[in-house]
């Protein structure tokens, strides 16, 4: 083989792992410095914690590898968990979740209509949703927090299956999912094939927008699944809930590697990602660093991950 | 005329100068030089090295060997830029100008005048008044460039090269868009030039224009250079020999697999989509070869697009297997049984960053999945396996990116990817630009085994020789229209005259209109 190959594969090799080359190392460092950090209860912690930003971040994994971006879904999350809560004085929770991922759907259908169809550049059309939808949720909410009181409800945030939190549960079994319709069907490949060059899948004879609006839906349904752990998890809501969170997701999807132009990534990273970020908050206050510091540190992560990226794509 | 620019300097002299790619030598120890406030004209028919030629010249490539030598000093330019603020400038086909600033802002971008560190308007407005008055343009400094027709963005263009005192300026086919009138107000700037001792090389397909306005002529062929001529000592005919080289009279004698007396597999009627295709009609027969020619920008390739339904046509009918059918979509187009090969693979063949067994079942991804949308990747693997070998594909392995491998290799999966739809027709455009000799001719067999199978393909290229060698029949295609029909057989030169004067016959009835 050539060295150009060689080297090829090198790179490929470490852009596929440096990520959890870069996870395990952490964990080492972080857990001779703080001992409590490896103990069973503080990574259960780490998990669960993960959990929200997790689930969202499956949504945005699907979204960004399409070639798109959403920075609605803190708001949705928000409008969701608001609706889990208040949708229960009318009508049984899990018809309550039913009718919350309908609407996490809806929304992602719109974004997807506004970006495909109406041509409006994701990051501007779901800059616009977000700001609705937060209008949405003080509509909503009339500006209050909503509190709820029903222990079916709780379990989805706060139960446990054996020794494991259900959140934890959740997450894995969501991210096994997202992995083997991100790989192993039609829609994951034509959602990779779009972001990886649009106009050849157009001409490949692919439903280009109606699979980039799908994207999006996946990216609405996961962001109002995390609305509902969030709302289970504290049992109320404030109109404030989950601002920020997209950035976190997103941050999570491309330090998991996910190519921020399309066509590239993988939901397991992503999950690793957005351990990753929670692991740096987790030992920050293990070791007691000022959360101002831990801004900075996160985000020279991020810089650091997409940095290594973009350099060598682009000297090829 | 001849005497007076035998007399004046060489301005740029090319000695000996190669350069090659992978499996191709572009330019072969090219010769050339060009003479202060001279004309020349660089002709030669596609891939025969004209834009590699200039591209050594002014930086964009670096030569393998020899020299370039500029107003007596050798030189070796690292990028355009640096060759432009030389004084070389290059007008593209392509308009290079950023349509959303001003005339003026365009023609001093990258060197913009300045008092104390400042932008200054004054004094760019005095030199853009200043290069107006002594070349005599027209043009509102403050006009957005967006707002301009193409002949005055070309206007634009060469004002920028004057304001850098360019004393060589290079013209890619300058009048490939333009009417005739706007044509006639660029010969005139370009004497003007002329008679300020600026250097201008000429490249273009346009023969009548060649003897209109330039002094000497150069012609490539295959990287070589044939020959320098005077202008005004040679004529048309001489010119095409040294274009089209040594006429094979007899094509090889293939036997073809056309059936003709069966119904037309596809049949156009009138298709009409402007600005490039006015009004084309034609058929294609099972098993039949269909090449089409024409020089860039005849519309070949639009027309290409509209068969596949990857732009909807303004009017016009279209029929597969004597049904009509409404092709608005590629989805349309597969669903009658009809593949595009498209001109430019890298951008819209194939995915680059994809495994190649994910780029060859893109299209009919169906045929390996269950329901609901499960792909199964073992059937997959074993598909692309069997094409790889059908179609002797090199490379490591299936589940290689495919943007590693060479352009010829591409080539044949994108080709890969659409025989797996099992296309009734194929539409192949441009299908060996830029790929070796070897996989040039792999890709001809690959079309005659199809044509033997009963496929038909249109066989779209703008290099007649290799028309002419896979092709049952040839179409001409000249200004958005057929302008002529060949048998197989039919001699080489015959054929470019006609996509040549195609063109020119276009110009005439222009004068009468």
């Amino acid at each position: 083989m050539s060295r150009p190959a060689v080297k090829s594969k090198l790179a490929s090799f470490l852009g596929k792992y440096k990520i959890i080359i870069a996870f395990f190392v952490l964990a080492l460092v972080i857990s001779l410095m703080t001992p409590n950090f490896l103990s069973w209860r503080n990574i259960i912690n780490i998990f669960r914690q993960s959990s929200i930003i997790g689930i969202m971040a499956i949504g945005s994994t699907f979204v960004i590898i399409g070639g798109g971006f959403d920075i609605s879904v803190g708001s949705l999350l928000a409008l969701s968990a608001a609706m889990a809560v208040g949708l229960q004085s009318s009508m049984h929770w899990f018809l309550a979740v039913v009718v919350v991922l309908l609407v996490g759907a809806a929304f992602g259908a719109a974004n997807g209509f506004l970006s495909s169809k109406i041509h409006i550049p994701p990051i501007i059309a779901t800059l616009g949703t977000m700001t609705i939808i937060r209008g949405i949720v003080y509509m909503y909410t009339g500006g209050y927090p909503l509190y709820v009181d029903s222990e079916g409800f709780a379990f989805i945030g706060n139960g446990y299956v054996g020794p494991i939190p259900f959140p934890i549960i959740l997450l894995l079994v969501l991210v096994a999912l997202g992995q083997f319709v991100l790989v192993k069907t039609k829609f994951g490949r034509y959602s990779c094939a779009i972001g990886g060059n649009k106009e050849a899948a157009r001409l490949s004879g692919i439903k280009v927008d109606l699979y980039v609006t799908l994207t999006f839906v996946v990216g609405g349904l996961m962001a109002a699944m995390s609305g509902i752990v969030y709302a289970s998890r504290l049992l109320s809501v404030t109109p404030l809930a989950g601002q920020g969170y997209e950035l976190d997701a997103i941050a999570s999807a491309v330090i998991g590697g996910t190519s921020v132009s399309g066509g590239e990534g993988s939901v397991v990273r992503t999950l690793i990602g957005a351990l990753l970020l929670t692991m740096i908050t987790n030992a920050f206050n293990l070791i007691g660093i000022d959360l101002y510091v831990q801004y900075v540190f996160k985000g020279l992560v991020i810089l650091a991950a997409v940095g290594f990226d973009s350099f060598y794509k682009a000297r090829g | 005329m001849s005497l007076d620019s035998l007399s004046s300097k060489t301005i740029l002299e090319v000695r000996k100068v190669s350069k090659s790619f992978p499996g191709v030598q572009a330019l072969d120890k090219v010769d050339m030089d060009i003479r202060e406030g001279e004309v020349h004209a660089l002709l030669g028919e596609n891939g025969s090295g004209k834009s590699t030629l200039t591209k050594c010249i002014v930086g964009a490539y670096q030569r393998d060997s020899g020299k370039i030598v500029y107003a007596g000093n050798e030189v070796s330019f690292s990028s355009p830029t640096e060759s432009f603020k030389q004084g070389i400038s290059v007008i593209y086909q392509e308009r290079s100008l950023i349509p959303k600033l001003s005339i003026e802002q365009n023609v001093f971008l990258g060197d913009e005048l300045l008092s104390s560190g400042f932008l200054s308007e004054n004094k760019m407005r005095k030199r853009f008044v200043e290069l107006c008055e002594s070349f005599g343009f027209d043009l509102p400094p403050e006009e957005k460039v967006f707002r301009l027709g193409v002949a005055q963005q070309k206007v634009v263009e060469i004002m920028k090269a004057l304001s850098r005192n360019s004393r060589v300026v290079i013209m890619d086919e300058p009048t490939a868009s333009l009417s005739k009138e706007e044509a006639d107000h660029l010969f005139n700037i370009i004497s003007q030039l002329k008679s300020r001792g600026i250097s201008i090389l000429y490249i273009t397909h346009i023969l009548d224009e060649v003897f209109r306005i330039t002094d000497r002529i150069t012609v490539l062929r295959d990287g070589k250079k044939i020959s320098t001529l005077d202008t005004p000592s040679t004529n048309k005919e001489e010119v095409v020999n040294l274009m089209v080289g040594e006429v094979f009279h007899d094509v090889e004698d293939i036997s073809s697999f056309a059936r003709y007396d069966h119904p037309a597999v596809l049949s156009l009627k009138n298709i009409k989509k402007l600005p490039r295709v006015k009004d084309i009609s034609f058929e294609v027969y099972p098993g039949e070869i269909l090449g089409i020619t024409g020089l860039t920008g005849s519309g070949k390739t639009e027309l290409a697009r509209a068969v596949f339904g990857a732009e909807r046509v303004d009017s016009g009918e279209i029929f597969v297997d004597g049904k009509q059918v409404q092709l608005g979509s590629p989805v349309d187009a597969i669903n009658s049984g009809i593949a595009l090969i498209p001109e430019d693979r890298k951008s819209d063949g194939l995915v680059l960053l994809f495994e190649v067994f994910k780029n060859i079942t893109l299209p009919a991804i169906d045929e390996f999945t269950i329901k609901p949308g499960i792909i199964i990747t073992r059937r997959e693997y074993r598909k692309a396996e069997d094409y790889r070998e059908r179609l002797n594909i090199r490379l490591a392995s299936i589940h290689q990116q495919t943007k590693f491998l060479s352009g010829g290799n591409q080539q044949k999966v994108v080709i890969a990817k659409w025989l797996l739809t099992n296309p009734k027709l194929l539409v192949m455009d441009e299908a060996t630009q830029g790929i070796d000799v070897k996989a040039k001719s792999e890709i001809y067999s690959i079309v005659r085994e199809l044509a033997e199978n009963g496929f038909s393909v249109i066989f779209i290229s703008s290099e007649v020789p290799e028309v002419q060698r896979v092709s049952d029949r040839i179409l001409v295609i000249a200004d958005g229209e057929i302008v002529g029909e060949f048998k197989r057989g039919a001699r080489q030169d015959e054929i470019l005259k006609k996509a040549l004067s195609g063109k020119q016959e276009q110009l005439d009835n222009q004068v009468v209109s």
